[in-house]
């Protein structure tokens, strides 16, 4: 044994424990921050935090969580949260909290300070590869969005040259037409062959016929003879069926060409149409179908919206751990980082898990009537439901004087190989400081000091998603950056003075593969029916006009690719019909002739039975 | 100054004061130590047997600084070496799972692949290490020493002022 031991272990375990019991709060407090930071990509502060070892646990007096979308507010703020861990467990190495109590929850709160960790972000984008909800969806919203209308319709008149238009379009007819004309020219060289065939077949077939025409039935008078006739038809019977055989292939690979033919010749309308929505599209003719006017109306705002809260089941997606059930594959992690392997678990108890958080409402002191109080429970908040078997829940409402309510339901389920999660949320009354109308270019308008009802509710089953949107906006006040630059921006204006309240319903889904966005308002019928009839007329004359300048470009190669086709098509169809009489014929002139000597050879065998019978009776 | 004092006290040892056991002791377990990740509950149990047993301290941190430099280089092959032990040896997977549940355990990190890869190589190489460095200790004490203070760059170097300022440290510890 070291004699001074007691230096090297004694004094250096006091000034250890002295150490960690000047500093423990303050590493806790570091290292909760850090990795809330990491978690959530903004600022984590916590305020007033203590360590207690009897029992063992936490309080802190304030926990503030920036929100990473908008750096000066929080997403929520607490006030005193204390809790305590099982001790046993911790010898484990788990952390497992029976019951967190939050008090004084706050959301939305403003920050006196920027909330931005600007590496966090910066390192979030890099790592986002397009594979979450957000930027799938971002790049469906990309691919809707409603191209501001040309409305000036005066102007598309005098000022928009249709046959320029026309030229820049790349006109995919064509490029149609021309393989269409290359597919005839193929399919009538075939012809020709068949052709060639087919009249060796018909001269065959006359000869045969030359041949079978020569028996003379009535001549022949011996049963030999007969025979040796019948013989002959048989086999010319049989070279009568070689050549259908042989007709009724080249007929059904001929029929084949004729088909494909005639479905790439119908497939010319409908390319016909692609082209003309490409050049409407050009031409920013405005679409009066309802989804085209809410895309323009609101369609903006309520993708940023739907964005936001995309962000928010990322991050659950992400971070909550979904269940595994097979042999850890081999990663390569960083360098002294290692790879943890997770065991089977007998005793149920995951490596963290808070089966409670009671969250108090708390009151709203101040007075101010800014912000919600959140109230409710969150339960089984855990790294492995694999392990709990349980869900993660939420369940959290709140009210508040100025007569704002607010809940937020949710499920986060991974106790299954396939994850689940559901969120619907609620927020009612909230006073909108601005809600924008419009495109940049296009009615810019503003709904300010509005009421705004809003729900969500959002489905994550495995990689499909479906999330329902739906805003109510009332009492709002209409304010416009300009006058009305043409009649659409006039028609709309009109209908949105005329209304006190409004709802918008956007629907993002997907089922594994590619997003779609629907958006719908109540306003859109009513606007469309009001577009429709003051510019429905001079719309369908300026449509009218391109499609006859679409037409004229395409007319002449339309009809003599059309004539060809028409034409190989026609002759085909009547070459074979007469080439199908021919075979009918000498088939039947065949069968005709082997039915006449077998007859004949019966009435034969018949005369010779009879002459023998005659024969032994006179014997 | 604290790692030369180290070498300085490490080079006095080497010549004569503790015995090679001592020296190739503090080594051996200075090469555990340096080879596994720290903060870990083996980590502070070897600091402690480190501590209670007589066994050079310089050699130690000496030889943890330089098994700490091996871990980093060799740390892809222990990130191999812990998953083979931890996944796909069977027979051993009984074991592991017992601990993983077991109180106390899960604080050795002992399901983590270097942790685990990187402990078991330094348990292997415990017993080479030790006498290696007890031969090494022996033939410096009789050879080498004597050896090298003939060489000409020896001679020419220990004149210099680097060296004799190392020389100065040198008998600093000597003289105690």
């Amino acid at each position: 044994m070291r004699k001074k031991f007691v230096y090297y272990i004694l004094i250096p375990a006091l000034v250890a424990c002295l150490t960690v019991y000047l500093f423990i709060d303050s590493w806790v407090t570091l290292g909760l921050e850090y990795a809330g930071e990491k978690a959530v990509g903004a600022k984590v502060e916590i305020d007033g935090l203590h360590v207690s070892l009897f029992p063992l646990g936490l309080r802190w007096a304030r926990l503030q969580v920036a929100n990473p979308n908008d750096p000066w507010r929080n997403i929520a703020e607490t006030g005193e949260v204390r809790f305590a861990m099982d001790a046993g467990q911790l010898l484990r190495g788990k952390y497992i909290i029976e019951t967190m109590e939050v008090n004084e929850l706050i959301l939305g709160t403003k920050r006196s300070t920027d909330g931005s960790i600007p590496k966090v972000r910066e390192a979030a984008a890099a790592a986002d590869t397009g594979t979450t909800f957000t930027a799938k969806a971002q790049d469906a919203l990309d691919k809707t969005v409603e191209k501001t209308p040309m409305t000036n319709l005066s102007l598309f008149a005098s000022g928009i040259n249709a046959d320029s238009l026309v030229k820049a379009l790349d006109i995919r007819t064509l490029g149609h037409l021309d393989s269409l004309r290359q597919q005839a020219v193929a399919a009538s060289r075939q012809w020709d062959a068949a052709r060639t065939d087919l009249e060796a077949s018909k001269k065959r077939l006359a000869e045969i016929e030359t041949g079978i025409k020569s028996i003379n039935t009535a001549q022949l008078n011996s049963l030999p003879a007969i025979t040796s006739a019948i013989s002959t038809v048989d086999n010319a019977l049989k070279g009568v069926k070689e050549v259908s055989a042989t007709f009724e292939s080249r007929k059904s690979s001929l029929q084949a060409d004729v088909a494909a033919l005639t479905a790439s010749a119908g497939a010319t309308e409908r390319i016909v149409a692609e082209d003309f929505n490409r050049l409407k599209a050009m031409a920013r003719i405005p679409n009066l179908n309802t989804s085209g006017i809410a895309r323009l109306l609101v369609g903006d705002e309520m993708y940023a919206r739907a964005l936001s809260y995309l962000h928010w089941i990322d991050f659950a997606r992400e971070h909550v751990r979904n269940y595994q059930a097979s042999k850890p594959a081999y990663e390569k992690p960083a360098r002294m980082r290692g790879q943890d392997i997770h065991f089977p678990v007998e005793r149920a108890f995951p490596k963290f898990w808070v089966r409670k958080v009671l969250v108090s409402g708390g009151t709203d002191s101040a007075g101010t009537g800014e912000f919600i109080h959140a109230r409710g429970e969150v339960k089984n908040i855990t790294n492995d439901q694999g392990i709990t078997r349980v869900p993660l829940t939420i369940a959290l409402k709140g009210t508040e004087g100025g007569g704002r309510a607010f809940s937020l339901d949710g499920t986060i389920d991974r106790t299954k190989e396939v994850p689940y999660d559901e969120y619907s949320a609620k927020l009612d009354g909230v006073p909108l400081a601005a809600f924008a109308v419009g495109k940049g270019d296009f009615l810019s308008a503003k709904l300010t000091d509005a009421r705004m009802n809003s729900s969500v509710l959002v489905k994550v089953p495995g990689s499909s998603f479906d999330a329902r949107t739906g805003l109510i906006l009332s009492r709002f006040r209409l304010v416009f950056a300009a006058e009305p630059k043409n009649t659409l921006e006039r028609i709309i204006r009109d209908v949105l003075q005329s209304i006190d309240a409004f709802e918008v319903n956007l629907r993002l889904w997907t089922t594994g593969g590619k997003f779609d966005v629907a958006i719908a308002t109540d306003l859109d019928d009513k606007i469309a029916a009001r577009v429709q009839a003051v510019l429905g007329a001079e719309l369908t004359k300026l449509q009218n006009a391109l499609r006859s300048k679409l037409d004229a470009t395409i007319a002449a190669k339309r009809a003599e690719v059309e004539k060809l086709v028409a034409g190989w098509k026609g002759e085909v169809e009547k070459q074979l019909g007469a080439y199908q009489s021919v075979i009918a014929e000498k088939t039947a002139l065949v069968d005709g002739k082997k039915k006449e000597l077998t007859d004949r050879l019966e009435k034969e065998k018949k005369g010779k039975v009879n002459e023998m019978l005659k024969g032994i009776l006179k014997k | 100054m604290f790692w030369l004092a180290i070498v300085r006290d490490f080079f006095k040892i080497m010549r004569e004061g503790q015995t090679p056991s001592q020296i190739a002791g503090g080594f051996a377990i200075g090469s555990v130590l340096g080879l596994s990740p720290m903060l870990t509950l083996q980590g502070a149990v070897i600091w402690l047997i480190l501590l209670v047993i007589d066994v050079n301290l310089s050699a130690a941190l000496l030889s943890l600084t330089l098994f700490s430099l091996v871990a980093f280089l060799l740390d892809p092959l222990f990130h191999w070496l812990g998953y083979q032990i931890l996944v796909n040896a069977e027979p051993l997977n009984g074991i592991w799972q017992w601990m993983y549940n077991a109180p106390v355990a899960p604080l050795t990190r002992f399901n983590n692949t270097v942790v685990m890869g990187s402990f078991a190589a330094a348990l292997v190489f415990f017993i080479p290490v030790y006498a290696g460095m007890k031969r090494f200790v022996v033939a410096y004490r009789t050879h080498i020493h004597a050896r090298v203070e003939r060489w000409k760059i020896y001679q020419v170097i220990s004149r210099s002022a680097l060296v004799r300022w190392y020389q100065r440290i040198r008998d600093l510890g000597s003289s105690r």
